[in-house]
């Protein structure tokens, strides 16, 4: 760290003045991250994440392409192939009916995760516009709406739900329309949250001072300070969504068989469990999985997103 | 700069209080009943310690907040009736802020274009992108700053830069009149010079009106031309820099002078009369002087009513009952 | 006097850093000071300067990792504190050492009343007992001027003003009975009028109790009206050293000269020119090779950007880490003419 040069050493000539050199200093040297980057590499560094996001792909990725490349129709009955193990020719086995179970669990993946991101989207969104406006308005509006929340809240939603797929029928449209009848109201209380936080920030006052509209105010400048929270909520909200469908089909609400779905599977597998217990424990594996890994993903876009935790700069 | 008396001021505040109510019973008055003008080219520096209202009165005129009673006259229009949003804009257009904190004051998921741009892309819709980019790289190169900044995220730069740069978007609609609340406050103070003798500049190049907001004494009186000292949201003193630093009259004026630590030793550490007491809550004041559970001189009259703030010189103003006594005794 | 004998406090060439995704912050760089009993010492430098970082590490409150010590030690009478284990620490902390943080609106815990986090500090203390642990916070809130101190130990912080709350702080750092208090920027959040008592207030206690003081600000004012010596840092670096006069009125060093030239006071008048320093203080990612204030100085030469300067000693107490010292250097004069030494 210390020059050993010797101070008689040094010629007289590097004693002449030559000022300052600010130039150099004001220039960043750093690359330019934007904020979306920044929380990418901070994710990226976060192996639990990581991996996570890796096993949620090779799900979505196994849903999508499995029951094309699978030979077996997820509702052909083999008589012949009744409650079959793990084997070759049924990389998952066969249920009662002589069904193969590993094009059932992945046409189960595509019901149950397309409903479950559906559902969360939805609720998400609903929830965020409502819960935005009624947080920068304030007010009366902001009262009534709150309350109509705490009310909405006070139900037990699973029986809303229910009642609401009583009227609907059943399939996955009207499941979805169930789940979001009261979903959106987490997301709303959140998102005003984040609203009444943002609004009081220096930015969006000097915002209004420049002149700038309400409506411009809320999408360009706290709704982009918003969206790496509610993401994080969207994804922790998922695996809610999967374990109500999963749940609903098991009563025998949801999804009608011979649609295959996780919850209908595990509904199918529980009275095998005495003796072919592989039929329920492979889908509630992939369930329990899948939600822990979406839980696993929010707690680290959680972290990802958080300012606080930015580098040191 | 003289005060001509038959020259309309530029702003005019008559009476402005700002009164919030948090709850039934308890009413936080944190502007209560300040007048003052200030004329165009003017620095008005408003000095004060927590909860004295300055930041409140800075916000009333720039309408982030609505006075509960009392006027607000820029350039003979009442800002506090304004009739629709072409009114609005005119006044913002006119009429711009500089915020305290570098760090809350600029949106960190904005780049350098987008902030300073924006006031320009308001009020010049029919601009393309260069023409925008181009204004905004004068406007940054005004500031002091570099010209390759324009693209870069806010995080990515230091205080005294990002306090530029709000500087810049202050400026970036053209403004007459600039209330600048706390603009160094958080800045270090090898910065600081830095950004003063900036905004000196400016108000020099571009003939500029401010009002100063500050509790740092020694900056707001290098500044100003006039000051106004405030406490629990009222005026004690209002006169020139000068005549405040040579002659306080008024005993809370006085006793700020005493406890600003000056960068001297000897001076520094000489016995000084240090005000005692805590400065007290602005809800739910007692009708008569705000500063006399803690001032030296408090008499019985000074508990019986409200001082009113009275020319005791010319130029010279002053919201105390003892007034002529504090006159006599400073002669 | 036998200086030896009378330093509570040695710090020995410390080094600190910090590992971050962007590589090592060197925070501390080398630096040596002493402290002596009943002295008010004040560290004044700018953001980024280290002089936080450094205090800290006298009580170990710097995170490890990130942060490691790169060398040196810290000789609390005589003993090296970063050889000592965790519990020997504790007992040093509060009782011997006390700390004072910036801010006292979240340096006081929110839940619990005031009265027990001030004895806090005898917990685990067999030697005081509960009812003797009150009395000393009595006593101790009278000394400082806590008006109405029986209600007041029953009161949580929420309920107490910015400058009563710091008094409590001080109380807490006060009360037991140390050789040192470190005071990290304690009034800057402070209102003036509230400030000046608590200055009067440090430096009457440092007198009564004779506890040494060190004071860390960047306040030019607070460092000129408390303290009997200042360092002065920057870049991680120690500039300049000395009693408070030699520091203001034989200013030695271009940095702390700039900053005198550069703060506006009472007397200017508004056509006086502020000379600020230009720049920003520099990246401590990649700490420049010569002086840490080369880039911004303007006396800056040559061997400044290749060379760290030696240290000059220039008085007893005075020293001064530049190269204009150096005999081959050009003669320049750095000391501020106005106030006080207006026409010395």
């Amino acid at each position: 760290m210390t020059d050993t040069v010797m101070a008689e050493d040094i010629p007289a000539e590097k004693f002449r003045v030559i000022g300052k050199n600010i130039t150099k200093m004001d220039a960043i040297s750093r690359p330019s991250l934007s904020y979306t980057q920044d929380a990418w590499r901070r994710l990226k560094g976060n192996r639990v994440a990581l991996v996570s996001m890796i096993v949620l792909v090779i799900y979505i990725l196994l849903a999508v392409f499995a029951p094309i490349f699978c030979p077996y129709d997820m509702a052909t009955q083999d008589a012949n192939a009744i409650n079959l193990g793990v084997s070759a020719q049924h990389w998952f086995g066969t249920d009662s009916l002589g069904r193969d179970l590993f094009v059932r669990v992945w046409e189960g993946a595509r019901v149950s995760l397309s409903i479950g991101f559906a559902a969360a989207m939805i609720n998400a969104v609903i929830g965020a516009i409502i819960g935005c406006i009624s947080g920068y308005y304030g007010g009366r509006l902001d009262m009534f709406i709150m309350r109509l929340v705490d009310v909405l809240y006070g139900i037990p939603s699973l029986i809303v739900t229910m009642l609401v797929m009583m009227i609907l029928g059943r399939g996955v449209k009207c499941l979805i329309i169930a789940m979001c009848i009261v979903g959106w109201i987490g997301a709303c209380r959140f998102a005003r949250g984040e609203m009444l936080r943002l609004k009081n920030l220096d930015f969006v006052s000097a915002a209004r001072v420049l002149g700038v509209h309400n409506r411009t105010i809320i999408f360009r400048h706290i709704l982009p300070n918003m969206l790496g929270l509610l993401i994080t909520n969207l994804t922790m909200a998922v695996p809610g969504a999967i374990f109500s469908e999963a749940f609903l089909s098991f009563i025998g609400l949801g999804i009608a068989p011979p649609n295959s779905s996780w919850g209908v599977l595990a509904k199918e597998g529980i009275s095998m469990l005495r003796s072919y217990p592989m039929q329920l424990f492979i889908p509630s594996f992939f369930i329990c999985t899948t939600m822990l890994a979406l839980n696993l993903l929010g707690d680290g876009l959680r972290d990802a997103f958080d300012p606080l935790l930015r580098g040191t700069d | 700069m003289e005060n001509e008396t038959n020259r309309k001021p530029l702003l005019h505040v008559e009476n402005l209080c700002k009164y919030f109510q948090i709850t039934k019973h308890d009413t936080l008055k944190a502007v209560d009943g300040i007048s003052f003008d200030i004329c165009k080219g003017e620095t008005l520096g408003v000095v004060g310690e927590s909860g004295c209202g300055k930041s409140t009165l800075g916000r009333c005129i720039v309408r982030l907040y609505k006075p509960t009673s009392g006027k607000i006259e820029y350039d003979g229009q009442d800002i506090t009736a304004l009739k629709n949003r072409a009114e609005e804009l005119n006044y913002c257009k006119r009429v711009q802020m500089i915020f305290q904190n570098p760090y809350s004051s600029l949106n960190p998921r904005m780049t350098v274009l987008d902030t300073v741009g924006e006031g320009i892309r308001l009020y010049h819709k029919d601009y393309s992108r260069q023409q925008v980019s181009d204004a905004v790289e004068e406007l940054l190169e005004k500031v002091g700053l570099g010209r390759d900044h324009i693209s870069r995220f806010m995080h990515e730069f230091s205080g005294g830069q990002k306090q530029r740069i709000g500087i810049a978007r202050a400026l970036s609609v053209n403004p007459e009149f600039i209330v600048c609340d706390e603009p160094i406050s958080a800045l270090d103070v090898s910065i600081q010079a830095q950004v003063i003798n900036m905004l000196k500049h400016l108000q020099k190049d571009m003939g500029l009106t401010y009002m100063f907001i500050a509790h740092d004494l020694s900056m707001v009186k290098y500044i100003s031309d006039r000051i106004v000292v405030m406490y629990l949201g009222s005026v004690m003193e209002e006169c020139s820099a000068h005549v405040l630093y040579e002659r306080p009259l008024h005993p809370y004026t006085q006793g700020l002078l005493s406890a600003i630590p000056e960068p001297d030793p000897i001076r520094a550490k000489q016995a000084k009369d240090i005000i005692k007491g805590e400065i007290p809550s602005p809800i739910n004041p007692k009708p008569y002087c705000k500063f006399a559970g803690r001032c030296p001189f408090v008499e019985p009259i000074c508990r019986q009513s409200i001082p009113e703030l009275r020319e005791i010189e010319p130029g010279h103003l002053i919201a105390c009952h003892l007034a002529e006594k504090m006159k006599g005794e400073k002669a | 006097m036998d200086i030896m004998n009378d330093n509570i406090l040695e710090v020995k060439n410390l080094s600190f850093s910090f590992r971050t995704y962007g590589g090592t912050v060197k925070a501390v760089r080398d630096v040596s000071f002493r402290l002596r009993r009943g002295e008010i010492l004040g560290i004044v430098g700018e953001s980024g300067c280290g002089k936080s970082v450094a205090t800290q590490c006298i009580v170990k409150l710097n995170p490890e990792p990130p942060g490691f010590f790169e060398g040196g030690s810290i000789l609390y009478n005589g003993e090296d504190l970063l050889k000592k284990s965790d519990k020997q620490l504790r007992k040093i902390r509060g009782r011997r050492i006390g700390y004072i943080f910036q801010d006292p609106m979240t340096s006081l815990n929110p839940t619990m009343r005031i009265g027990k986090q001030v004895e806090e500090i005898f917990l685990g203390d067999r030697t005081v007992s509960a009812a003797q642990a009150r009395q000393k916070a009595l006593d101790m809130f009278e000394r400082l001027g806590i008006s109405d101190p029986e209600r007041r130990l029953n009161q949580y912080p929420h309920e107490l003003s910015g400058g009563m709350k710091q008094r409590v702080m001080i109380a807490i750092a006060l009360i037991g009975g140390p050789d040192i208090i470190i005071a990290d920027e304690p009034t800057t959040s402070l209102d003036v009028t509230i400030e000046a008592q608590i200055l009067q207030l440090l430096r009457q206690m440092s007198r009564e109790t004779n506890t040494s003081v060190i004071i860390i600000t960047h306040d030019l004012g607070v460092i000129a009206r408390l303290c009997d010596r200042v360092l002065v840092m920057y870049g991680g670096k120690i500039l300049e050293r000395g009693t408070v006069e030699d520091i203001f009125y034989h200013t030695a060093h271009p940095y702390i000269s700039g900053l005198l030239h550069s703060v506006a006071r009472l007397e200017m008048d508004k056509n006086q020119e502020l000379r600020p320093i230009e720049g920003t203080p520099p990246d401590l990612f990649c700490p420049p090779r010569g002086c840490p204030f080369a880039a911004r100085c303007e006396y800056a030469m040559e061997v400044c950007t290749e060379t760290p300067p030696p240290v000059t000693q220039l008085t007893g107490e005075h020293s001064t880490c530049c190269w204009l010292q150096d005999a081959r250097a050009p003669k320049v004069d750095l000391i501020y003419r106005g106030g006080s030494t207006n026409g010395k």
